[in-house]
């Protein structure tokens, strides 16, 4: 075994070995100190809880109350037989503990949702329900409030959301904001896939090699869900439309656009928002700036299922695919590549939107700054 | 190509892709970086039916990417530990794990005929050859891979399709002149190379590790001073007056290999002083009489050892040893206190831990010396090496090296981390699943940078048609079932390479047999091989022709080409086989294309052909190839950056790729270094990525090559 590294134990020293020679001892030691908070844990957070978790980011806590038996089918550190009683969030720790037995894996209580933030007046959810989580959290007097929420995220220096309805990310991203935390959030719907990062009016890094200080400036998530539409051009990726005129129907709805029944209405919004660009004023520009094929697919692969759609009634064509594996794994690698990058101050992170979808321009994956 | 993009778009709605997915057989080569991400994407996309192969055991160092090992799976197979793990979170999946190499002979062409997708996570260059001929004999497509850092790739092989691995050549791993080791080394990587592979297996290695170096040394020297006599009296040639005077210099008194035994009575301290100031103190004197070697650069200085380490630190020295002993240390440098792996140690403290380091191999592990070989993971080892290469870059003014750093240069460490090879597997996965959806024209080769100039993190490619010269799947692949154990080699020529080949003055190659036919052969040649025509297949030298084997056979003169794949079969009746054997495959009746076709390979050719030779130089990783210094590590990591002038995508039609103009500069991206974007014209990165999730640092031995 190698002697100490400067603080790092032999033990960092033995298992971060080969990653010591990617980013150093000082990223290292900036990982160790970091804390994450991962709310939300389908295939797309297992994905970045254990990237981040091996690459030794000192605390990692999890928040999803949901039976593990009910755990996402891409929620890989769920082990069945191991888990029973226990919620997502405590059977995933059991495994990421022990995936990494130098950090500090945490459960936290809560539902995997920001919900709780979102203002009680004008916003009650179509016909009783949304999300899984909804209303029967928010309602509920044992349920986490908006001042839990924020004593939560008060002690952590990162959040990552996974699948939360975008209403919830933007109530979510205004928290961070006020405390002064960094966003991350993402999800995977079928083939497609978006992460959004907010690190705040003034993120500081430096580049390996260059001790000068950078900073770069990120946007909130509302203020990107209205950004002006004259820099979408026929390069920006499809996504970024397509998740506008979700965020329009959700505004619209008070809950997230999911299912057969609403590609319609998405797809018309996402119609209106590709006119407003300089180049949608044709209808083959229109086709090639937002495909219907990933609208629909967006829509209809969303994790949750839209309530109200008995399954028996969809055509096998509309059976929502949730999160596919594959791309899990890619953009979960991506992010938290970016969440490394975030709590360490160390290289540029992504600004502010990763998009990547392999039914769009061949797999590319891009990230688009608004 | 329409149609099969519309029918991905869809495909993975469909109850049939969702039916193959759950049926399909999956073969994972390798459980190591990329096998341990690939397997879990594999089984969370639904694939039930997999079978992995890897010939490793798990290691401390995997745990910060392996995430299905535990430390307390350390030594035990990988592919095993793998496979059990993986079961544990998904019970209905069925994995067959293989603790085998993927070049035994059981895994032949049959074998790879039972899976529907080869996928490739493989760290060496030979291995992933072999799979690429495997799945080309047996007709099943390849994804292949590769990481190594933040970049990553995955190619789409398929046969007739798209390139095969081995289209075009891989460049080969750097080596060093013997020469510039031992008199003239410039940079840190000859000073460790020269400590692992030439004082190390000095002092505690096989005396014939040292030997064959020797006589290669001593080729070398031959070969200089040839070289001068050919160029007359007019030509002084420095060359071989260089040669002469350091083998003067260096194979004097100096090279007799009893100097650096211990003498009888002799302490191992004693011992160790002995040979440093043999090595750092008289040799080096020696070489700075060779005036001939320092007319261009400046000599080197020798040290002393009493200037590094005065008595009084001497004796100290013995108390550290005995203390060592006492304690059962297994490592020199924190024997002496030096705790922190990335602090350079001064020249006394190099000396120091060499001098410690030598005695406690003797007096703690004796029976090693003689037939120790340097493991990056005994510390000792590398306690050794890092000394013995500093002291000597003191001598020669070459930055010395922290432990960390020397053990990666000498140990051959690729850097790794889990993000790139997650991204990998499923970026894999992806191109496995539209290839089971039959949509065979949009699969794409795809190359993962980490500081994209275009913010295209992922970058993808139409995979090139095959090589019409490529001498792997440019070639016919045939196989033969023969009885190896009864048919001889003179049946073979006339039955089946003569007869049914037409070959007319055949050259045979398997491993380590070669037969050749034809003018220009020496005497001895033709009475040699004339002599293994009465041999049987199977007994023929270099193990023979047996199953599995694959025979290539050539003929030069009429252009021909092809691959025999030998299946040893008993019993072949006369009725399906008159002739004593049952040859199967298209038997070629024209000879292979000419050269010349080439040349008209379009630009984009070459970039991918760039980044896919980037990953054999990472495939074969030399020291060459590990950390020096930021500078190059650009160039040694094979990390190519290519400009193109093209605005389109490059998803294109390939004809109208190969109009635009492509300058193709090509520029190597350091670790963290930002691409700047050339003002004039629009850039489109492209590609080129590097490979190789050569977890653990092969520790292949660095080729020690001629140097003129």
């Amino acid at each position: 075994m190698l002697p100490v590294l400067d603080t790092l134990t032999e033990d960092h020293a033995a298992v971060y070995d080969r990653q010591l020679r990617v980013w150093g001892v000082e990223v290292q030691r900036r990982l160790i100190e970091a804390k994450v908070l991962i709310i939300g844990l389908g295939g797309l957070a297992a994905e970045i809880a254990k990237n981040i978790v091996l690459a030794g980011v000192g605390t990692v806590a999890l928040v999803d109350d949901t039976a593990a038996s009910s755990a996402a089918p891409g929620n890989f550190l769920v082990e069945p037989e191991a888990s029973a009683g226990k919620s997502v969030a405590e059977a995933s720790a059991v495994t990421l503990q022990a995936m990494n037995p130098l950090i500090a894996v945490r459960v936290e209580r809560g539902p995997p949702s920001a919900s709780a933030l979102l203002s009680p007046a004008g916003l009650q959810p179509e016909g009783g329900a949304t999300d899984q989580v909804g209303p029967q959290v928010s309602d509920s007097p044992g349920g986490p409030t908006a001042e839990d929420l924020r004593s939560l995220v008060s002690r952590y220096d990162t959040v990552v959301a996974c699948g939360l309805p975008l209403r919830e990310v933007a109530a979510l991203d205004d928290l961070c904001r006020q405390l002064g935390k960094q966003l991350f959030a993402g999800e995977v719907r079928g083939a497609s896939s978006f992460a959004f990062v907010d690190l705040g009016p003034r993120h500081v890094y430096t580049v390996k090699g260059d001790p000068e200080e950078k900073v770069a400036e990120y946007r909130s998530f509302r203020e990107v869900m209205k950004a002006d539409l004259k820099n979408v051009n026929k390069r920006t990726h499809p996504l970024y439309l397509t998740l506008r005129a979700c965020w329009e129907f959700e505004e619209a709805h008070c809950r997230p656009a999911g299912g057969p029944a609403d590609v319609a209405e998405v797809q018309a919004f996402a119609q209106r928002l590709t006119s407003a660009t300089p180049a949608g004023n044709t209808a083959a520009a229109m086709k090639a700036l937002i495909p219907e094929a990933l609208v629909e697919g967006f829509v209809l692969d969303g994790a949750a299922v839209a309530p109200g759609s008995a399954p028996d009634q969809v055509q096998e064509a509309a059976q929502p695919l949730g999160e596919l594996a594959p791309v899990c794994a890619v953009v979960g690698g991506a992010v938290a590549n970016n969440v490394l990058r975030a709590v360490s101050h160390c290289n540029p992170p992504l600004r502010n939107f990763f998009c990547y979808s392999y039914l769009a321009r061949d797999g590319l994956g891009v990230e688009e700054c608004f | 190509m329409a149609v099969d993009a519309s029918k991905w778009l869809s495909a993975l709605r469909t109850k049939e892709l969702q039916d193959k997915i759950k049926t399909a057989k999956v073969l994972c080569v390798g459980a190591g970086g990329i096998g341990c991400e690939l397997l879990k994407t594999l089984v969370c996309t639904g694939f039930r039916n997999i079978e992995v192969v890897d010939l490793d055991t798990i290691e401390v160092s995997n745990l910060n990417r392996q995430f299905l090992f535990r430390k307390h799976h350390v030594g035990q197979s990988k592919a095993i530990i793998a496979a059990q793990v993986v079961k544990g979170f998904c019970p209905t999946a069925s994995i067959t794990a293989h603790h085998a190499n993927m070049k035994e002979s059981r895994f032949d062409v049959d074998f790879f005929r039972g899976f529907d997708l080869v996928l490739n996570g493989l760290d060496n260059l030979e291995a992933r050859r072999h799979v690429n001929r495997l799945c080309l004999a047996a007709e099943r497509p390849l994804v292949e891979s590769g990481t190594a850092g933040y970049l990553g790739q995955v190619t789409v092989h398929l046969k007739g399709r798209t390139e095969c691995f081995e289209c075009h050549p891989k460049p080969t791993p750097k080596s060093f002149p013997i020469c510039t080791l031992r008199n003239t080394p410039d940079r840190p990587i000859h000073t460790i190379v020269w400590a692992k592979d030439l004082l190390f297996n000095r002092l505690f290695g096989r005396p014939d590790a040292v030997s064959d170096l020797d006589d290669q040394a001593r080729r070398e020297d031959a070969k200089n001073a040839s070289a001068s006599a050919n160029e007359g009296e007019a030509g002084v040639s420095g060359a071989a007056a260089v040669a002469a005077a350091a083998a003067a210099a260096s194979n004097g008194p100096a090279e007799d290999p009893s100097f650096f035994l211990r003498r009888d009575g002799e302490s191992s301290l004693e011992y160790a002083a002995r040979v440093f100031e043999r090595v750092y103190t008289w040799d080096i004197e020696q070489l700075c009489g060779v005036k001939e070697l320092w007319e261009k650069r400046a000599p080197p200085k020798p040290i002393r050892i009493g200037e590094l380490l005065p008595d009084t630190e001497r004796a100290a020295m013995q108390a550290a040893l005995e203390a060592a002993i006492a304690k059962g240390h297994g490592s020199a440098s924190r024997a002496l206190g030096l705790n922190n792996a990335s602090q350079k140690w001064t020249p006394s403290q190099n000396a120091a831990v060499l001098l410690l380091a030598i005695a406690m191999y003797h007096d703690m592990r004796k029976e090693e010396v003689g037939s120790a070989s340097f493991d990056k993971d005994d510390d000792l080892a590398v306690d050794f090496v890092t000394a013995a290469s500093n002291l000597r870059s003191s001598c020669y003014g070459i930055p010395e090296q922290s432990l960390f750093d020397a053990k990666g240069m000498a140990g051959n460490i690729i850097h790794a981390i889990a993000t790139t090879n997650a991204i990998i597997s499923g970026l894999i996965v992806i191109e496995a699943l539209k290839i089971l959806a039959g949509c065979h024209d949009v699969v794409r080769n795809t190359f993962l940078n980490e500081f994209p100039p275009s913010k295209r993190l992922l970058l993808v490619q139409n995979p090139e048609p095959p090589s019409k010269t490529c001498m792997v799947c440019g070639k016919v692949t045939l196989s033969l079932k023969i009885n190896t154990e009864t048919a001889t080699l003179s049946s073979l020529l006339s039955g089946v390479i003569k007869k049914r080949l037409a070959v007319n003055t055949p050259n045979l190659l398997c491993g380590g047999f070669l037969y050749e036919e034809g003018e220009g052969l020496e005497d001895d040649e033709v009475e040699a091989y004339t002599a293994m025509l009465s041999r049987t297949l199977a007994s023929l030298p270099g193990g023979g022709l047996r199953h599995g084997s694959i025979l290539t056979v050539q003929d030069q003169s009429q252009h021909f080409g092809v691959d025999v794949i030998i299946v040893h079969t008993e019993g072949l009746n006369e009725e399906e086989a008159p002739e004593g054997f049952v040859l199967e495959g298209d038997v070629p009746t024209a000879p292979p294309q000419e050269q010349e076709q080439d040349q008209h390979r379009q630009p984009q050719a070459q970039v991918v052909a760039a980044a896919v030779a980037a990953i054999a130089m990472m495939a074969t990783t030399t020291p060459t190839k590990t950390r020096q210094t930021t500078a190059e590590v650009k160039e040694e990591d094979g990390v190519l950056i290519l400009d193109e002038d093209e605005e389109e995508e490059v998803q294109g039609d390939p004809a109208a790729l190969a109009a635009t103009e492509v300058p193709s500069r090509k520029r190597e991206l350091g670790e963290g270094e930002e691409v700047t974007q050339p003002q004039a014209k629009r850039p489109r990165l492209n590609a080129a990525v590097a490979i190789v999730e050569a977890v653990d640092g092969e520790d292949d031995d660095v080729i020690l090559i001629d140097d003129d």
